[in-house]
């Protein structure tokens, strides 16, 4: 029964040259087909026998136009084969949306990351996946089209469960939209891993806060690896929001963030060290967020 | 004697630029006609009596042209030590991922289609994971046949779980311990930890018409394969040829057969070429990796710092077969008591079988696991003792003239110096102390030459060398091989090669492991070197009509000194060997490798005798410890490498590097989790092997005291830098938070549960 396998399982490779191709096969095929931008997670997972019954791969790659990184004032679209390296060095994300690029530069390996999009990193829904959390605190959109028509799903509502989605499977996803952030915002996110590198998070915590006069005028909190799915923590959020900065509160946040994360235990760690790590990196990020070399080292730009 | 030596010249490898450049071949690269794809079908379970294997849907599939199974081979059992391991699984399985049958198919897709087509019948057996549990009386058993299995050593123990027992006594620990100020008791636990080389296993074999198996396989230990390999497949040796292929890391994980047997008998079914590679996941599940270990240390010392006694007891598990297990057991009794003088010493360990990967070699088997405990509790008492840990070491190191307890002796030692130079090269007494920040120090010891040796170097009619050796490079070896022969010889590198090896062309060596190739090899080679110097010297006398004395050779000229421009080319005094009687210019030597004596009243069960010298490194960590998320920074690793002489320092100081990585990985991150048997992180990604961005500074160190026994007073280096490093880190990382991590790897983690620990 253990066999270590090397080749992929048999399956039809479909290439189509469309969206609206695309969904056709989906839609042909429902459950039987799997949709590929990267391929970097699919690809091992097949190879494991961990995804049953897929007699076709549907392989965006040859789609062209897909791959944008535009930004129009308003906010920011990433297309589905936008890849998360391609994320990691552009201009205009470093820019307007450095801690996207943090959380892009943070993942596997720049080999994968040069094959990887950060669609597919959101599609594929593990807990720990590194773009949700900041796509989270930016409160990001995710653009959904199928035969049937299309429809927009806030971030927060995309992810269902480790490895699930709200996609149907005649469902695909045809864009990011990331509008502006608050003026004068700032955001980071810190990836705790055991190595430096080519590691999974073991707790992702992103943090945007909008300081105006020593008052917190906005907080958004997301947390990676510590629940099912990533996650928005909005009671701990709240603590500090129309407040004034102070130890006291922000340990407040940081305690309310760690009661409202789901950790598990399993080898890479357990679940009292995540909840943890949620305290200590949540109260690091704002604190370091709130000082003047972070504001300008990993802060949005003003007005963005 | 102007001319510059070649000896402890930096130049590059001479493998280098075929791997810089991808054109180098390994086995998993070799394309031949008509050649198959072997693959393996493994035990999901942990402990499972076999009843039944049924292949015959397999057969059948189109593009089959072979399956095999245990009925396929000799019914023997076999072992470097117990005779306990069939090549496949015949009767019952003893760990997931354990071989229980194979096909050779057109393709891989065919291969691994048939392979879910066999179908094998199990019984559940309660399976055993823990190694204090093995070893309870009423615990089940592994191996219930284990009183009728072989032992290639007669001094090997064995009984229940219990594949062997090694101990050492020196003096009465008793009285050692009443006559001490302070004891000091602590247990210290080492993970299982993975070679991860960067090449699979990989086995090309073909079966030639007269019947004689050859097999291209990455190993370096060539001749130890083709015996192996003879005696499973039931064959002459000189029916089995080895070809030795480049290795793309071993560090032990290659030293033992596993797909080649395996290969050869799918080729001699199929009479087709069969090629054979693992997958990472199968390297994890079926590769021979660091035993785990359970170290319990008591020390006995006087206020002064003294040792007086040390107690150990240490238990190995070495899973589902004996593999090396006992030899990792005796090499650990001799580790324990470390370079230091201590009069009243008992210590034992043993290697006890679970229900998991077996466990072999992993560079300096048995050293890094005793040394981490008791380098670890050296600091425990300096900082019970309010001594410095430096101080601390020096007053109990050993000297020139003092003895092991095992009875060896100890010469031409520099572990004091070498520990003043650690201490002189990081400013120990002007520690740059920062918040959180600490040094640590930790010592080792290791040995080096031992096992035989052999080589033969052709000088031919053009004046170009040829060496001929068993001698498999994985360390770089071959290049200063070829400095140390080209240098006696007077000839350019460039004039002398490494013949290609396989086993039926190339002299003996026992195997590039164990710290020896350079030392033995090399030494083998410079008297080789010097024999053929002198066949052409001669040679040349007779045609410059001078006399041998008066003659020297550089750069591949014969000349005569005094008068240089009297000369001739090399080549021409070699022509001249067919003209001459004496023939092809030829010369071969050997080293029968060697140890140390011991003392036979202070050992009991096995015991690996130490080779020919031992070498001490010294290692020094600078560390910076978040006490919030309990992670380690490394700021800088220094290592005191006792080499005698490096012969090539790009090679010495590439070897030193790349076991100090694996020593960083072994402190903080390494480990196969293991869950009912079955292996949680069984690649690269999950299993955390440092990473460039992991790595500090390495500052190395190479003391050139010219004393090794080896060519030029080498001494052997290969091993000895992955021992230091964990303790080195542990205790930089106490001097940074002042707490103690007894347990590898060191987590961040662990770190946190005891900074809350030690607040309470």
């Amino acid at each position: 029964m253990v066999t270590f396998y090397r080749r992929l399982p048999k399956f039809d490779y479909l290439a189509p040259q469309s969206i609206e191709e695309a969904l056709a096969l989906l839609s042909r095929y429902q459950g039987s087909a799997k949709v590929i931008a990267g391929g970097s997670d699919v690809v091992p997972k097949l190879k494991r026998r961990a995804m049953k019954g897929i007699d076709y791969i549907v392989d965006l790659k040859g789609i062209s136009g897909l791959d944008y990184i535009s930004y129009d004032g308003a906010g920011l679209k990433l297309g589905p084969l936008a890849t998360v390296r391609a994320v990691e060095r552009s201009d205009v994300v470093l820019e307007t949306f450095p801690m996207l690029a943090q959380a892009a530069e943070s993942m596997a390996s720049p080999q994968v990351r040069n094959r990887g999009t950060v669609v597919g990193n959101i599609c594929n829904a593990v807990p720990s996946a590194d773009m949700a959390p900041s796509l989270l605190t930016l409160d990001a959109k995710v653009s959904v089209v199928s035969e049937k028509g299309s429809r927009t799903v806030a971030i927060q509502d995309f992810f269902t469960g480790p490895t699930k989605t709200v996609l149907s499977a005649d469902e695909i996803v045809t864009g990011i939209e990331i509008p502006n952030p608050p003026a004068n915002s700032r955001g980071k996110y810190i990836k705790l891993t055991p190595r430096r590198a080519m590691d999974l998070a073991v707790v992702g915590v992103a943090v945007m806060v909008t300081p105006e006069n020593g008052i917190c005028k906005d907080l958004r909190i997301a947390l990676g690896a510590v629940s099912p799915t990533p996650i928005r923590v909005a009671q701990a959020e709240s603590i500090l929001k129309g407040n004034k900065f102070s130890d006291e509160l922000i340990d407040q946040v940081a305690e309310a963030a760690a009661e409202g994360c789901r950790p598990i235990s399993d080898h890479r760690a357990s679940a009292e060290y995540r909840r943890d790590m949620v305290r200590v990196l949540t109260r690091r990020a704002i604190r370091e967020l709130l000082s003047d070399e972070a504001a300008s080292a990993q802060g949005f730009g003003k007005g963005a | 004697m102007a001319k510059s030596s070649l000896i402890g010249k930096a130049i590059p490898r001479v493998d280098a630029p075929g791997k810089v450049l991808g054109k180098t071949e390994y086995v998993m690269d070799l394309k031949l006609p008509g050649m198959l794809e072997g693959r393996i079908l493994r035990s999901p379970l942990p402990h499972a009596e076999i009843l039944s294997i049924d292949t015959g849907r397999a057969e059948k599939l189109p593009g089959v042209k072979a399956v095999v199974t245990a009925v396929d081979f000799p019914d023997l059992r076999y072992g470097h030590l117990v005779e306990d391991q069939t090549i496949l699984a015949r009767d019952r399985v003893r760990y997931v991922g354990e071989r229980v049958a194979a096909v050779a198919a057109v393709d891989l897709e065919t291969a691994e289609e048939a392979l879910d087509l066999i179908r094998v019948e199990y019984r559940e057996l309660t399976p055993i994971f823990d190694p204090l549990e093995a070893l309870k009386p009423d615990a089940p058993r592994i191996h219930p046949e284990i009183d009728r299995y072989g032992v290639v050593f007669a001094s090997i123990i064995k009984y229940g779980n219990v594949c062997s027992i090694s101990s050492v006594k020196r003096g009465n620990v008793d009285e050692g311990f009443a006559q001490a100020d302070l004891i000091f008791e602590d247990t210290f636990t080492t993970p299982m930890v993975h070679q991860s080389c960067t090449e699979p296993h990989a086995v090309v074999a073909q079966v030639e018409p007269s019947g004689k198996v050859v097999v291209w396989t990455a190993t370096p230990a060539a001749f130890k394969f083709r015996d192996g390999l003879a005696e499973i497949l039931g064959m002459p040796t000189n029916m089995v040829k080895v070809i030795a292929c480049t290795v793309g890391g071993s560090f032990g994980a290659k030293n033992d057969l596993r797909l080649d047997p395996i290969c050869a008998r799918l080729a001699q079914k199929s009479r087709r070429i069969v090629r054979m590679t693992m997958d990472r996941e199968e390297e994890f599940a079926d590769g021979n990796p660091r035993h785990s270990s359970i170290i319990q240390l008591k020390t006995g010392v006087m206020r002064d710092g003294r040792i007086v006694a040390r107690w150990a007891r240490m238990v190995f598990d070495t899973g589902a077969y004996t593999e090396f297990g006992p030899a990792v057991a005796s090499e650990a009794t001799k580790q324990i008591s470390g370079p230091y003088r201590i009069p009243n010493v008992e210590v034992e360990a043993l290697a006890v079988y679970t229900n998991k990967v077996s466990c072999a070699c992993f560079r300096a088997h048995g050293g890094p696991e005793p040394t981490f405990a008791y380098e670890s509790q050296m600091d425990i008492i300096a900082a019970g003792l309010g001594i410095d840990p430096i101080e601390l070491r020096l007053k109990n190191a050993v000297a020139d003239g003092d003895i092991a307890p095992t009875g060896e002796p100890y010469r031409k030692v520099s572990l004091q110096a070498n520990l003043r130079r650690a201490a002189a090269h990081v400013n120990w007494d002007s520690k740059p102390q920062g918040k959180n920040r600490g040094l640590g120090i930790a010592v080792g010891q290791w040995h080096t030459g031992g096992r035989a040796a052999s080589a033969i170097v052709k000088m031919d009619e053009h004046g170009k060398v040829f060496i001929s050796t068993g001698c498999v490079d994985v360390t770089g070896s071959h290049t200063s091989l070829i400095q140390i022969t080209a240098e006696e010889l007077g000839v350019p590198l460039a004039d002398v090669q490494i013949v290609p090896i396989d086993t039926d062309s190339a002299p003996f060596d026992a195997s590039s492991s164990g710290t020896r190739s350079t030392h033995n090899v090399g030494g083998v080679l410079r008297r080789c070197a010097g024999q053929i110097r002198e066949q052409v010297l001669t040679l040349a006398a007779e045609i410059l009509e001078a006399r041998r004395d008066d003659l020297d050779i550089e750069d591949g000229r014969i000349f005569v000194k005094g008068t240089p421009e009297r000369g001739i080319p090399l080549a021409r005094a070699s022509r001249q060997a067919f003209r001459a009687s004496g023939g092809p210019i030829v010369a071969s030597g050997a080293y029968p490798g060697g140890a140390l004596p011991t003392d036979p009243q202070a050992l009991r069960g096995l015991c690996f005798g130490t080779a020919v010298e031992f070498i001490h490194p010294v290692q020094v960590a600078e560390v910076e410890v978040d006490p919030e998320t309990g992670q380690v920074t490394l700021h800088r690793l220094t290592a005191i490498e006792d080499v005698g002489k490096a012969i090539n320092p790009i090679c010495a100081t590439g070897q030193i590097e790349g076991g100090v990585v694996q020593g960083i990985g072994y402190a903080l991150s390494e480990e196969i989790v293991c869950q009912n048997g079955v292996i949680l992180n069984p690649c690269g990604v999950p299993y955390l092997q440092p990473t460039a961005r992991d790595v500090p500074q390495i500052d190395t160190v190479l003391v050139e005291d010219g004393q090794g026994s080896g060519p030029h007073g080498a001494k052997g280096i290969g091993e000895a830098p992955i021992i230091p490093t964990a303790p080195a880190i542990a205790n930089a990382i106490y001097d940074a938070i002042g707490v103690r991590i007894k347990s590898l790897p060191i987590t961040a983690e662990k770190i946190v549960a005891a900074i809350r620990e030690s607040a309470k």
